[in-house]
């Protein structure tokens, strides 16, 4: 891709500024593209349950979603419905849709990463996934989650048979057409681990949108087009139209919803933004998922779990620095409530 | 016929049998053997490692516990399938109403391919909408769903299937060796005030010998082996309760079904872990060989 | 005592004479008692067996509340639409026509390929010949797992044969050694002045082959043959990793264990009931017009 910074004009940048970030679109110290729509990650909750439970809201701490899911298994067992379910049949899965917003709601990185030190360090995971090990061990969360699919965990929600899970910005579209649901449904912003929300919850999938091909003959040209996408009318059509949410301040202020039942819940916020890139790498062993996924189910030392996993994931990112493929840099200065301004 | 139209015919019709054992057979035994000391991600670069793979597997705690699995998975489902079909056999080779079309019933599973059983039995003991669950319960035999394929419970429901799809194939093989037994032995065993039991124990089971060993040696080996039923019923299992060695292998390598993308394809280390995997099955054969001697004296 | 002897072997002539009246009564009492725990333990396992393949097809012919909805044991109305509906929706004429296209050729191929191969085994001489059999006989034992499946996979895109189920039938193909067993064993049981007589006098290999040999083989290679297609139909590992890449190659097996992945086996747990079945169901025919086939050659291997 060919570097953009010479078209962008300034008042472009401004439109753009707070979702400019190094390694999300800029790249080396230059530009690439500029972000149009993200996924956000929400709780999603049946009103109803909630209702039948006598919940007047979502749960705003893990506690209060810990006490909820137990009223609303109470109240619904004898008809099949629990209070919490996630596609535990893919762990990875699961937390990657749900660990993230809490996490990055709670002020810390959603995948385990530590910002500040540039290393890998799992106590904050840990520390939700206890709230869901005392979930799952209250029998709160639907029977069988460890065998559902995405899909037909879905299906479930659709049925009424689930209390309340955490998903990206895709909900809304499933209950449209897949499952077409009778339930009332809603989103909220995620729980955090102290109730407060000390930083923001991460938008994913965001960042990029078009670019210009480095062997582009009419790199002239290609911005014209790319200019022309960018423009306001245009971002807020595809927003409205419901392609995706629009992640850019100033449309999102002013677009109207999306004609899809449920996706105002998912729309920007104060509360969202994206954050700087992490680190991908494989461990050797089972990966965070899996080993929080058997510490939720069969207990364990979960400070010993935690001296593994970062002990591991620490020795791959090691490995893959020193091959070249991921490159790191400590930023102790990284403040998560300062994101999104 | 001269010599050489001789070898001629020899080489034309042996021809296609040996390039394709040998290319489609052999030749991949070699490249695990030579891969199995080389780091190799599926693509680009590979790197001679020598020892690291087997250094790896020692550490590798998931793969022990997959080794673990698969001992109890056979073990269950020899446990089930070997006296089941042996009794079925024994009862079905004498001359009782119905023995053929009974036989016909209990061969039946044995068609079906063990990945359809697998989906099959998925679909039934699913916890949440399974129709064994929703029969158990309106009959009120259990009260709330029970977890089939849950952590505690998915390696039993996991045998199960398989010795579902096996026992009409064993117990054909054990008709097939009590047919050889001379009917005389029993005729004059029974004159001689020898009761059912005793016949069975004292004619039957020696006479079955050798016969049986064969059988519960390749009974061993395919139990040891067989985890496609469980790749599409668990894929592993919760939290890996039902990964057995073949499959924590493919799991190195290949996605389970279309569903999910292997991270990290590792062919070095997956070498590796199938020549100890190889290893392990031979070892057990051989130590069963050995034990199961005397099975081959008749007297 | 007539029944028990009966149930364990041979009829044999009663030939007791002891027994008053009372003794011969209990002995009857115990014979019918036997008899009925017998029948019991046989209804049982029956009942056990046939269980899930009810429950497949019952399923399969109710509507997806019916099914979801708790317990019912038979449909209230037969909706055999769900077979047309899981015929169009998942794609089921494609998997069935790849499967009944691989698992001819396989068939067709290992047939050949070993039948030829046990000819020469059985009535020429040639050096190597213990090799080429521990050489077969250690294929079917020896296996190191799906690793293989990646050497076989490179080997067929440089033969550009991945982009077709030809891959696939080759490697089933390759592994033909139970087969060539089989009728090896068949072709002992040809005499062998037969061909050699016929050949004296003058008849050429192929005249031979086709007037003399096959004649006498066809039994083997019927029942060999089943046993190939069997094992080529309900092949699931191999064509999972080929078609990976090229979903319209899939056969039903793999076809119907992906639905599970998607959203109809979620929502209509009645179709994938249904898929199921007709999945099963070309087996289940063959195995019903075949089953004395498939019996005598299981019967058959062991006691060779």
């Amino acid at each position: 891709m060919a570097p953009i910074d010479e078209y962008v004009a300034d008042d472009m940048k401004t439109k753009f500024s707070s979702l400019l970030l190094d390694g999300v679109n800029i790249f080396g110290g230059k530009l690439y593209s500029l972000p149009n729509s993200g996924q956000t990650l929400r709780l999603v909750y049946n009103k109803d349950l909630f209702d039948k439970a006598g919940i007047a809201n979502p749960p705003q701490s893990l506690q209060e979603m810990v006490d909820d899911a137990k009223k609303i298994t109470a109240a619904g067992k004898s008809e099949g419905a629990y209070g919490f379910a996630l596609n535990f049949k893919n762990p990875k899965s699961a937390f990657d849709r749900s660990m993230r917003e809490i996490l990055s709601l709670s002020g810390y990185q959603g995948l385990g990463y530590d910002l500040k030190t540039a290393q890998f360090d799992f106590k904050p995971y840990s520390q939700v996934v206890e709230y869901f090990k005392q979930m799952w061990d209250d029998g709160s969360v639907l029977p069988g989650a460890e065998t559902l699919d995405i899909d037909p965990m879905r299906a479930q929600f659709a049925a009424g048979k689930i209390g309340m899970y955490l998903s990206f910005a895709t909900e809304p579209g499933v209950y449209k057409d897949q499952f077409p649901t009778t339930i009332n449904w809603g989103a909220a912003l995620a729980p955090t681990l102290e109730g407060k929300q000390v930083g923001t919850s991460e938008i994913v999938s965001a960042g990029t949108w078009l670019g210009i091909s480095d062997k582009s003959k009419h790199k002239d040209a290609a911005w014209k087009f790319m200019e022309y996408m960018y423009q306001d009318d245009i971002l807020t059509a595809y927003h409205e139209q419901g392609f995706g949410i629009s992640v850019v301040p100033s449309i999102a202020e002013k677009a109207k919803n999306p004609d899809i039942p449920g996706m105002e819940g998912f729309l920007v916020g104060e509360h969202d933004s994206i954050w700087p890139v992490s680190p991908s790498v494989t461990p050797e062993g089972a990966n965070y998922a899996d080993a929080f996924f058997k510490y939720m189910l069969s207990g364990g030392d979960v400070s010993k779990i935690v001296t593994d996993l970062n002990t591991r994931y620490n020795d791959a990112l090691a490995k893959a620095v020193e091959k070249g493929d991921v490159k790191t840099q400590p930023n102790p200065s990284f403040d998560p409530s300062k994101l999104g301004s | 016929m001269t010599r050489w139209t001789r070898l001629r015919e020899n080489s034309l019709l042996l021809l296609p049998s040996v390039i394709l054992t040998v290319a489609l057979g052999i030749y991949p035994l070699i490249w695990v053997l030579r891969y199995m000391f080389y780091d190799y991600p599926g693509y680009g670069a590979e790197t001679f490692v020598g020892l690291d793979n087997f250094r790896r597997l020692l550490r590798d705690a998931a793969f022990w516990e997959s080794v673990r699995n698969t001992f109890v998975f056979a073990g269950g489902k020899l446990l089930i399938t070997v006296p089941l079909s042996l009794l079925l056999a024994v009862i079905l080779n004498g001359r009782l109403r119905g023995r053929h079309f009974l036989r016909a019933v209990f061969f039946m599973p044995t068609v079906i391919s063990t990945a359809v059983i697998a989906v099959v039995f998925y679909l039934i003991f699913n916890s949440y909408n399974g129709m064994v669950n929703q029969l158990l319960m309106k009959y009120h035999l259990i009260g709330s769903p029970f977890e089939w394929l849950g952590p505690k419970h998915a390696m039993l429901t996991v045998i199960l299937a398989a010795a579902w799809g096996a026992v009409g194939n064993y117990m054909l093989l054990f008709l097939a060796g009590l047919q050889s037994i001379p009917h005389d032995l029993y005729e004059a065993a029974s004159i001689d005030g020898a009761g059912p039991a005793q016949r069975f124990w004292r004619i039957t089971v020696p006479m079955l010998g050798p016969v049986m060993q064969i059988i519960i040696m390749l009974a061993i080996i395919a139990s040891l082996k067989g985890y496609e039923s469980i790749m599409v019923m668990t894929e592993g299992g919760p939290i890996g309760k039902t990964e057995v060695m073949y499959l924590y292998l493919y799991k190195l390598l290949f996605p389970v079904a279309t569903s999910g993308a292997v991270v990290d394809q590792q062919f070095g280390y997956g070498s590796a872990v199938g020549f100890t995997t190889a290893v392990i099955v031979g070892i057990i054969t051989a130590a069963y060989y050995a034990m199961s001697r005397k099975m081959n004296k008749v007297f | 005592m007539n029944e028990q002897t009966a149930a364990m072997g041979k009829p044999v002539p009663h030939k007791r004479r002891d027994g008053a009246a009372s003794g011969l009564a209990g002995a009857r009492l115990a014979a019918v008692a036997g008899r009925t725990v017998l029948w019991l333990f046989l209804l049982i396992v029956a009942a056990l067996t046939l269980f899930p393949i009810l429950m497949t097809v019952t399923g399969s012919l109710m509507t997806n509340s019916e099914l979801m909805g708790g317990g019912h044991i038979l449909p209230s109305d037969l909706q055999f639409q769900n077979y047309a509906e899981a015929w169009r929706q998942s794609n089921f004429a494609r998997f069935t026509w790849n499967s009944v296209y691989m698992s001819v050729a396989a068939t067709i191929g290992t047939l050949l390929v070993a039948a030829a191969a046990a000819y020469v085994v059985d009535r020429r001489s040639f050096p190597g010949k213990t090799l080429y059999i521990g050489l077969q006989a250690s294929t079917m034992f020896i296996s190191v797992g799906a690793v293989v499946l990646r050497p076989q996979f490179d080997l067929m895109v440089k033969l550009h044969l991945n982009s077709s189920l030809w891959g696939v039938i080759l490697i089933l193909i390759s592994a033909h050694a139970s087969t060539f067993f089989i009728l090896l064993g068949f072709f002992k049981a040809i005499p062998r002045e037969l061909d050699e007589s016929a050949m004296l006098d003058g008849s050429g290999f192929i005249r031979t082959f086709y007037r003399i040999i096959l004649p006498l083989l066809a039994p083997g290679l019927g029942v060999s043959g089943l046993f190939a297609f069997r094992h080529a139909w309900n092949e699931y590992i191999l064509p999972l990793v080929f078609t990976l890449t090229d979903p319209h190659l899939q056969t039903l097996t793999v076809g119907l264990a992906n639905l599970r992945y998607g959203s109809s086996a979620a929502m209509q747990l009645n179709l994938m009931m249904a898929g199921a079945c007709l999945s099963i169901l070309p087996m289940l025919i063959v195995y019903m017009l075949a089953n004395k086939s498939f019996m005598q050659v299981t019967a058959g291997s062991v006691k060779g």
